[in-house]
């Protein structure tokens, strides 16, 4: 028990371990690519433990990305600024006082405690309100495409307060460090690779719980965890939630490693592209769905500058034959193939015949 | 005699206009079993669903140990105490027989109380017990889907065993059973009803005949007659709805 436990959690200690070590190997663009990967990454596992483990699709992780990134970028724009004047863009829309839900973000401690709170919080509710009231899945879908839709919208029209279109950019200070010294490079490195290895072990250990069995099982069969007197919807709040606040965190580490967040990182589209993320690299695998994070990503900077006009085309292609011929996507590929291979070794006999199932006409007529 | 533990008084539903159960009460003592026969679309199912929340009553109430437990959400029925076995075999296909199993024996459902590893001592212990007794053993770490119908069956038999309610609502245990099955059915229903009550929906005659408990016949969502089979058998109102035909072959047979 012990032993197979070690042996399972050593991979991805390694795995860490390497990226941590990542600047030693990796050159300056491809750290800060590394950094902005990963920390999609801790968004996708959050998707994972929505869509792949309750069975709930959601559309709508760019708002939760956007509420962490546009919570540490609105500090990043404060602390950069002698005291009292107004951030560029507000001046420029000709805004003359600091609106005052600006004012809290000041503070360091506040603003890194919204990146996980306000998305959290967010999320909560509306959890609360959709699985209490029992919704299915498509509805939730489409009530989070909706909302985000609505956050993006709100970013761009309220351009004086948001940044608008433009979004929050033209960061120089994090914590009182310049952002581009290579030593705030190295330990914000660290810190991703930390909080990515956090959010990993975090969501290892909650689906090895009793409650991770019941994610589960209420995604196998809700009515029937109902009929064995569990209520499902704290199960789906619980990883909405955490999902939330793992977007979060993804969306500000991102914003820091690329120097910006704009209503285009959290839209509609966006959102719909960290799904297929995890589509690709394995809804129901946490280590697939950060492979496939960073796999994507990697072929959109490599693709997209070179045919910008065609990369949709190929998501979308990739993405319908992901469904169609690897329906459980990269992690489901490469568990097969260790079946495959464990095969021979261990069974040269066949299994013996099982009963074969009594098909049941019962049971569509029951009511 | 003793309170009842389940109390059907006067229980209609409507179902998209039909009268799925029309004026049905029921009293059952604790630590009996009863059989409930009656022909297809009598409300048998019907009846089950109402007790336990899935469907709800338009009018009429069921008493639980003698609560009002009509408009009780789901959960918090079957955490009162009745656990319901349904038609088509309601395992979670994708965790393993075992994990099934786990989920069930839970004494403490509040979801606060889920974040921990294993279980405790006495509900492993009687996670292995249900195994055995259901003969899966060695199956333990097969998925639920991976499984025979029959198997399925059992699974799900095992899990009403294991969640150790008072009132145990059984709808058709033995479809898609083999002859052996069935009968070791019987014989668990009967060592059940000594600590538990049991309600059991059957179609299958010779089942219905092993359990040898006492029979309430539903027509047309109404109580037709209650009483022991062999007496139902001669009573010609059942004969003409529903056993005509058994009767008819167990003629033919002798």
């Amino acid at each position: 028990m012990r032993r197979s436990w070690v042996l399972s959690v050593l991979p991805s200690i390694v795995v860490f371990i390497v990226l941590l070590f990542a600047p030693l190997y990796l050159g300056a663009y491809n750290l800060m690519l590394s950094g902005r990967f990963l920390s999609l990454g801790i968004l996708a596992m959050g998707i994972v433990l929505v869509w792949g483990y309750a069975g709930v699709l959601p559309l709508g992780q760019g708002v939760f990305f956007g509420l962490g990134g546009y919570a540490l970028a609105m500090h990043l724009k404060l602390a950069a600024l002698p005291a009292g004047e107004l951030p560029d863009f507000m001046q420029w829309n000709g805004v003359e006082a600091l609106p005052a839900w600006w004012k809290p973000f000041a503070s360091p401690e506040f603003a890194l405690a919204a990146v996980v709170v306000v998305p959290g919080l967010v999320a909560l509710a509306l959890a609360w309100l959709v699985f209490r009231r029992r919704m299915t899945s498509v509805y939730i879908a489409l009530i989070t495409q909706a909302l985000a839709l609505a956050f993006a919208t709100l970013l761009i029209s309220r351009q004086g307060t948001t940044g608008g279109f433009n979004g929050l950019t033209d960061f120089q200070t994090l914590f009182g460090a310049p952002l581009g010294d290579e030593r705030t490079r190295l330990w914000l490195h660290v810190a991703t690779v930390g909080l990515a290895a956090l959010a990993y072990y975090l969501a290892r250990t909650l689906a090895a719980t009793q409650a991770g069995r019941l994610v589960r099982a209420v995604r196998d069969g809700e009515n029937r965890v109902r009929f064995l007197g569990y209520s499902p919807a704290p199960y789906k709040i619980l990883v909405f939630v955490i999902a939330g606040v793992f977007a979060g965190l993804g969306g500000a580490l991102h914003t820091l490693h690329a120097g910006v967040i704009t209503p285009e990182a959290v839209g509609v589209v966006p959102s719909i592209y960290m799904v297929v993320w995890v589509a690709i690299g394995g809804r129901e695998s946490l280590p697939g769905a950060l492979v496939g994070t960073v796999l994507v990503n990697l072929a959109k900077d490599a693709l997209s500058s070179t045919w910008p006009n065609a990369w949709p085309y190929l998501m979308g292609a990739v993405y319908i034959g992901v469904v169609r011929a690897m329906p459980r996507g990269l992690a489901g590929v490469v568990e097969s193939a260790a079946a495959w291979l464990r095969r021979p070794r261990t069974a040269p006999a066949k299994p013996p015949a099982a009963d074969l199932p009594v098909a049941d006409t019962e049971a569509t007529s029951h009511g | 005699m003793a309170e009842p533990l389940l109390e059907i008084q006067d229980l209609h539903v409507t179902l998209d206009g039909f009268r799925a159960l029309d004026g049905v009460s029921l009293k059952i003592y604790p630590r009996t079993a009863r059989v409930i026969i009656g022909p297809n679309g009598a409300g048998k199912s019907t009846l089950l669903d109402t007790v336990i929340g899935r469907t709800r009553a338009t009018r009429g109430r069921v008493l639980f140990r003698g609560h009002d437990v009509t408009h009780l959400p789901e959960h918090r029925i079957v955490r009162a105490g009745i656990c319901r076995k349904f038609q088509t075999p309601g395992v979670l296909e994708q965790l393993t027989v075992y994990d099934n199993l786990a989920i069930a024996v839970r004494r403490n459902k509040h979801w606060m109380a889920h974040f921990r590893f294993r279980l405790d001592p006495g509900e492993r212990a009687r996670v292995e017990a249900v195994l055995t007794e259901i003969g899966m053993a060695e199956r333990r770490d097969r998925r639920a889907a991976e499984l025979a119908h029959g198997e399925k069956q059992w699974l799900e038999i095992g899990m009403v065993l294991a969640a150790d309610a008072e009132l145990v609502l059984l709808d058709e245990p033995t479809s898609g059973m083999t002859p052996a099955e069935t009968e070791r059915t019987a014989q668990l229903i009967h060592r059940l009803s000594t600590r538990h009550t049991v309600v059991v929906i059957d179609h299958d005659m010779a089942f219905v005949e092993k359990l040898g408990a006492p029979v309430t016949v539903l027509h047309l969502g109404r109580v037709l007659k209650e009483g022991d089979l062999q007496s139902l058998r001669e009573d010609p109102d059942v004969i003409s709805i529903y056993l005509g035909h058994a009767r008819r072959q167990d003629h033919a047979a002798s």
